[in-house]
């Protein structure tokens, strides 16, 4: 087989050789082609379509989306700097605010909610004491004269204060000491002593904005964001001295990561500088350092031409890749380059060289290369979208590396050798590195490496919790009743310390970044500021939509065939509903349900980290008040009846429901809703309702939540509680009609991206009995549940392939056995890692699913070290005679030297990723870069010491004749 | 004529000034009715319009000289029916509408202060300015020229699934005005961000029937409303009923119609002014 191989390899390189200029030509012709797809890349960083659908809260999600809209929705808060925001200028500057972003691009504006929206209505009483409910701010804005602009502000302020659905939601409250004001009291319920202690002891120091925006923003991020920065910059500019501004929300976010990945890509220039200064102070010659960098330069954009051509989805995760394959690639050039110098060298003749090194390269490089692939392969298999991108395109881009740099470099210095220097061998460095660490691995201090590592495992072993997670395990069914014992147990968390849940916005952002710092800022990342700042100041700001819908159903609207020509019905109404003519159908027109979802959103409105809630529900409480507030009193002085008009209600409240003129009886509260429900509708313009219910069947809905936190623990105990509220009130009257949330195995129907047609999804039944919830909270609980199931998952697929794929290269049990061993060092390492992130709240970079991959390539990339190491023990013991001393330092002054220079360059080039504002690429730099150090530190001081210890026979067993192809590989 | 007197003659015509009081009542099959259907984005198979079919009374010459007019209308089929509705407007133009609306499901009167302009009327996509609150002194007009009608006025198009008995029989495009001399009146609102700049109407020159209106906002279309006005058949050929109303929205496809059948109209009726009041409301709810 070995003869084959060198046949092969040599072939292969008098054919490229041969048609070298053609091969040249097809590579840059290929280049170039591929070039003209870049700008085709689809960047869209849309964390809602990386999931899969097939997953309840996702479907759930994608569902509310499209029938409800609400799915991108932005903040924009103002804060007076001195005084209340009832100032002339404030309320001018905010009418005209609120009309510029509603003209943004892709607004809906009929969701946008803010003081100038007509949804904004008062709910009081006139002076004659009819029913008021006119718009708070005029639509004209502000009068000019003063008298009239003081009663219209005058108007507003009572309104606001009098407005319990939305008051909470849009005013910022500060006591004297500069602390924010709960409208909701410590029952969790809004009330009027919680409304009054308010508004008498706080001041409105600030308002906000509430916008909607179309998916198609998406496929126009960044010049969206340039027109929202814009209307930010031109505010800032004229009211800044007056105002503080923030803007948060997920296109903006997403979209702001797009551009902030644009903005920082002069960063890329700064990795292929360090690159470069290496490559030149390795080989000191500059066609060595340039045409590596060229033959790379062109694997990225082909991948990069790829990712254009197939429009595939990406995020800006996907910087990674270029950046991947830019330091691989660079390992790779280094091998073949030095191997063209060598053979230079020794012949004299380009030509000779090129071929030589070609033959002797090619095939370690493609077994090296295969060992890379291993971990992008494992990843392949996992059903998210970015996992799937990194692992097509990075096994697309890695496969390319054999043309352009172990075949192209060699065929380009043909044509440009670099000049043959002197000393061609080891430099000094590389023998005192090697004499250093051979006296170290040969002498008493050998235990050394070997308790830094057993330390460095027990340190993240004792972080992540292993003894606790182990623990539980073994608690068996007795041990269930403590709840978390039984998470641990259902969810196999052995590993409890590793928070494995996400903190979206710092997933995607570190809180400081030192290049801002360096390049004259304060170094604070402005979207998180803003997200802070607006986090203290507003009930919530991730939502958790919970979609309501009902068991039975209800029946299709009645067509033309419902009827004939003499006015008689033909379809009874158990066969079709006419609106006209039938009772009104759909949950939302029982008080009985009403009422139920009225008790669900109380409870959610107190509970710790929920802030807000609406809700048609809201509608019907606020109108009921409206509507039974005794003749000629303000509605507001009657809060007790801002409630669903159940039997139970009104016989509480009888003096307000009393029918007159029936001896005292109370009204059917079904008709009563259903009254509201006519009304509501008949009020409301275009999609006015839309936004919450669904006006074609009155029989789904939803309920926005707003949630306050989003630290990873306390966003899964929030949908916990709301699971287990919904489980424990299932049976209750009107919560026993519906369903929340999409069930298992459901067919969806999406629409196409055209909306003419459509496909079909069917959610998977993981999570049984737990309602699934949607917004960015059931997104949060989506991902955590996907890093659950991949946290160990990935890693150990990974592991196998790199096992099976290191026993065929050695024919080795026990050389494999010792590199996966290996291997899972480096693995404990990162999850210690990410324990230790996770105990200092450091959610940028705790071990959360975007962050997994990178314990998957890390192993892929980690376990060439070790397997170069053994080759050259091999050769070297061979060489040597079996004289393990003198095999150790050759090996470490050859293999080893490299090992670390190509440790040098992968770090280097990781840099850039490093100092954007992004903590996404930060955090898997960050994990790839602790493995790669941990890799070069086991292989260079602990797998030696473990090959001497187990003397396995692919290293030790004299008299053998080591394979041609084996030397070849070892010398490389 | 001036571009305010053509205005004011249309105001007048419109808003049925020429006759002491008008009322529309089911007849039979026939009643007045009000379509609304979905913007083009969320209508589907499963959305068909929604239908409100309805009564009205005006008075337009009530014995109180502090009332100007009195409007009452009773809902008469859905969720709503039986609501009833009296529009008091008065004389002192500074004095705000009232409005007393009868609820069946609570056997209560709530009186509800005068809607604002841009408020929508049953949930279609005109407002209560268009329909009763905006007067000739509310905007600025000036005469564009004259000119004959061109084209059928627009009336919902409904698709096979979109239709059922209520729907079925709203007219198609009516055609019969084309080439009748008109005025074109431009006419620029006064209020400050408002959601038009301006209007262009085509009014006949004869009978100061409003046919066709389109609003512009930043140079663009954003609303067409076409009536079709129809004779009464009385001496005086200003009076006529408004057969149907046609409002589409363009930005997002969403239209209203209101369809009221000639049959279902009579005026000058014999009722005396205590008609319009709340009692009839109580008594039309029960």
């Amino acid at each position: 087989m070995g003869q084959d191989t060198r046949d092969y390899a040599e072939g292969y390189a008098r054919f490229m050789l041969r048609h070298r200029r053609a091969v040249i030509f097809l590579l840059f012709a290929s280049t170039l082609l591929a070039l003209s797809f870049v700008d085709r890349v689809n960047l869209r960083n849309d964390p809602d379509s990386l999931l899969p659908l097939s997953n309840r809260y996702i479907a759930t999600n994608l569902y509310s989306d499209l029938s409800y809209g609400m799915g991108n929705l932005m903040v924009w808060g103002m804060k007076v700097k001195q005084g209340d925001i009832h100032q002339p200028w404030f309320i001018r500057m905010m009418d005209e605010f609120y009309r510029d972003v509603s003209n943004l691009a892709f607004a809906n504006s009929a969701n946008f909610i803010g003081l100038p929206s007509p949804k904004m209505r008062n709910i009081g009483i006139t002076e004659d004491g009819s029913l008021d409910f006119r718009r708070l701010l005029p639509a004209g804005g502000l009068s000019d004269d003063k008298q009239r602009q003081r009663s219209q502000l005058d108007y507003l302020r009572e309104g606001l204060e009098n407005h319990l659905v939305l008051e909470s939601l849009l005013v910022y409250y500060q006591d004297r000491q500069g602390n924010k004001c709960e409208m909701v009291g410590a029952d969790g319920l809004i009330s009027n002593a919680s409304i009054a202690h308010v508004h008498r002891s706080c001041t409105a120091k600030g308002t906000f904005i509430i916008g909607d925006f179309s998916n198609e923003l998406k496929d126009h991020h960044l010049e969206w964001i340039a027109s929202a920065k814009g209307v930010m910059a031109d505010y800032q500019a004229r009211y800044g001295d007056r105002v503080e501004f923030y803007i948060s929300g997920e296109p903006y976010f997403l979209a702001s990561m797009v551009e902030e990945l644009w903005d920082k890509a002069w960063l890329f220039g700064v990795s292929l500088l360090i690159i470069l200064l290496v490559l030149w102070y390795e080989f000191r010659h500059w066609s060595c350092a340039v045409l590596p960098l060229l033959g790379v330069g062109m694997t990225i954009i082909l991948t990069l031409g790829l990712m254009g051509y197939t429009q595939f989805r990406l995020t800006t995760m996907m910087a990674l890749t270029p950046m991947l394959l830019l330091a691989i690639g660079i390992g790779h050039s280094m091998q073949i380059t030095r191997r063209f110098t060598q053979e230079l060298h020794h012949t004299g003749d380009p030509e000779q060289a090129a071929l030589a090194s070609i033959r002797h390269t090619i095939v370690p490089a493609a077994l090296s290369i295969g060992t890379d692939l291993h971990g992008f392969f494992a990843i392949s298999f996992i059903d998210i979208s970015f996992y799937k991108a990194y692992a097509y395109f990075g096994i697309f881009g890695m496969s390319t590396l054999i043309l352009t740099t172990t075949t192209l470099i060699p065929l380009l210095m043909v044509t440009f050798p670099p000049r043959l220097r002197d000393r061609e061998h080891e430099r000094g460095w590389e023998m005192a590195l090697a004499n250093g660490l051979t006296r170290i691995l040969t002498g008493p201090a050998k235990w050394l490496p070997v308790l830094a590592v057993i330390a460095i495992w027990l340190a993240a072993a004792y972080m992540a919790e292993l003894d606790r997670g182990f623990s539980a395990l073994l608690a068996g069914k007795a041990g269930r009743t403590d709840p978390e014992v039984a998470r641990i147990q259902d969810e196999f968390d052995i590993m409890p310390g590793v928070e494995k849940g996400i903190h979206y916005p710092r997933a995607a952002y570190k809180d400081r970044y030192l290049l801002g710092a360096l390049l004259g800022g304060d170094g604070e990342v402005k979207v998180i500021a803003d997200l802070d700042a607006l986090s203290s100041m507003m009930p919530g700001v991730i939502t958790a939509n919970m979609l309501i819908r009902s068991k039975q159903g209800v029946l299709p609207p009645c067509g033309m065939d419902a009827w004939n020509e003499k006015g008689e019905r033909l379809l009874g109404a158990d066969r079709c509903f006419d609106e006209l003519a039938d009772p009104p159908q759909g949950i939302f027109n029982r008080a009985e349900v009403l009422g139920a979802l009225s008790a669900f959103e109380d409870w959610l409105r107190g509970h710790p980290n929920i802030g807000y809630t609406t809700s048609y529900v809201q509608f019907v409480k606020t109108l009921n008040m409206m509507l039974n507030a005794p003749a000629g009193e303000p509605p507001t002085r009657h809060m007790n009846l801002y409630a669903i008009p159940t039997v139970e209600h009104m016989r509480r409240n009888a003096y307000a429901y009393r029918l007159a003129d029936s001896g005292g009886q109370l009204p059917d509260p079904d008709r009563i809703v259903q009254l509201y429900s006519g009304m509501l509708d008949a009020g409301a313009a275009a999609g006015g309702l839309d936004s919450f219910i669904n006006t074609r069947s009155w029989d789904e809905g939803i309920i926005v939540g707003f949630v306050n936190t989003m630290d990873p623990r306390q966003t899964h105990q929030t949908v916990i509680d709301i699971q287990d509220y919904l489980r424990s009130h299932a049976g209750d009257p009107g919560m026993d009609q519906l369903i929340v949330g999409i069930q298992g195995g459901e067919r969806i129907r999406i629409p196409t991206k055209d909306r003419q047609g459509s496909r079909t999804l069917v959610t998977d039944d993981a999570m049984p009995g737990k309602a699934a919830i949607g917004g960015f909270l059931g997104i949060t609980e989506a991902t955590r549940d996907v890093a659950f199931k991949e946290w160990l998952n990935a890693p150990i697929a990974t592991s196998l392939t790199v096992f099976v794929m290191t026993l065929i290269m050695f024919r080795s049990w026990m050389i494999a056995c010792i590199l996966i061993s290996l291997c899972f060092i480096t693995l404990m390492t990162q999850y210690g890692l990410g324990a230790y992130m996770s105990s200092i709240g450091e959610w940028s970079a705790n071990l959360a699913f975007h962050v997994q991959v990178a314990l998957s390539i890390a192993m892929g990339l980690g376990v060439d070290y070790g397997v170069y190491m053994v080759f050259r023990l091999r050769e070297e013991m061979s060489v040597c005679g079996g004289e393990w001393r003198e095999a150790l330092r050759a090996t470490l002054s050859t293999t080893g030297s490299a090992i670390i220079i190509a440790m040098v360059v992968l770090l280097g080039s990781f840099i850039p990723l490093m100092n954007t504002e992004l903590a996404n690429l930060w955090s898997v730099s960050l994990y790839i870069s602790e493995a790669l150090i941990m890799d070069v530190f086991i292989a260079l001081m602990v797998l030696p010491l473990m090959v001497y210890w187990l003397r396995p026979g692919f290293v030790f067993r004299q008299g053998r004749k080591i394979s041609r192809k084996d030397a070849k590989i070892a010398k490389v | 004529m001036s571009a305010d007197e053509i205005a004011g003659q249309v105001y007048t015509a419109a808003h049925g000034g020429l006759v002491r009081n008008a009322v529309s009542k089911r007849k039979g099959r026939d009643v007045a009715v009000v379509v609304n259907r979905a913007p083009l984005d969320m209508r589907t198979q499963d959305r068909i319009p929604s239908v409100q079919t309805f009564d009205t009374y005006v008075n337009n010459n009530p014995q109180d000289p502090a009332v100007e007019t009195l409007q009452m209308a009773i809902l008469t089929s859905g969720k709503t029916k039986g609501t009833g509705v009296l529009l008091t407007r008065f004389a002192d133009s500074d004095k705000g509408a009232v409005i007393s609306m009868w609820l069946p499901a609570l056997r209560k009167i709530r009186r509800i202060n005068e809607p604002s302009h841009e408020d929508v009327w049953f949930g279609t996509n005109l407002t209560y300015g268009e329909l009763v609150l905006r007067g000739p002194d509310d905007e600025i007009h000036e005469l564009l020229g004259e000119g004959r009608i061109e084209g059928c006025l627009g009336a919902m198009a409904l698709k096979r699934w979109e239709k059922n008995r209520y729907t079925l029989r709203l007219p198609g495009p009516q055609c019969t005005h084309i080439g009748k001399p008109v005025y074109r009146l431009k006419s620029t609102t006064k209020f400050k961000n408002w959601w038009y700049d301006y209007h262009i109407s085509e009014i006949d020159k004869r009978t100061f029937a409003l046919y066709r209106t389109v609003y512009y906002k930043n140079g663009g279309k954003i609303k067409t409303v076409y009536i079709d006005w129809q004779s009464l058949d009385q001496p005086d050929p200003r009076i006529t009923y408004p057969r149907y109303i046609y409002a589409v929205t363009h930005a997002d496809g969403k239209d209203s119609m209101v369809y009221v059948p000639r049959s279902t109209i009579s005026l000058n009726a014999d009722l005396g002014d205590d008609f319009w009041s709340e009692e009839t409301l109580r008594a039309y709810g029960r």
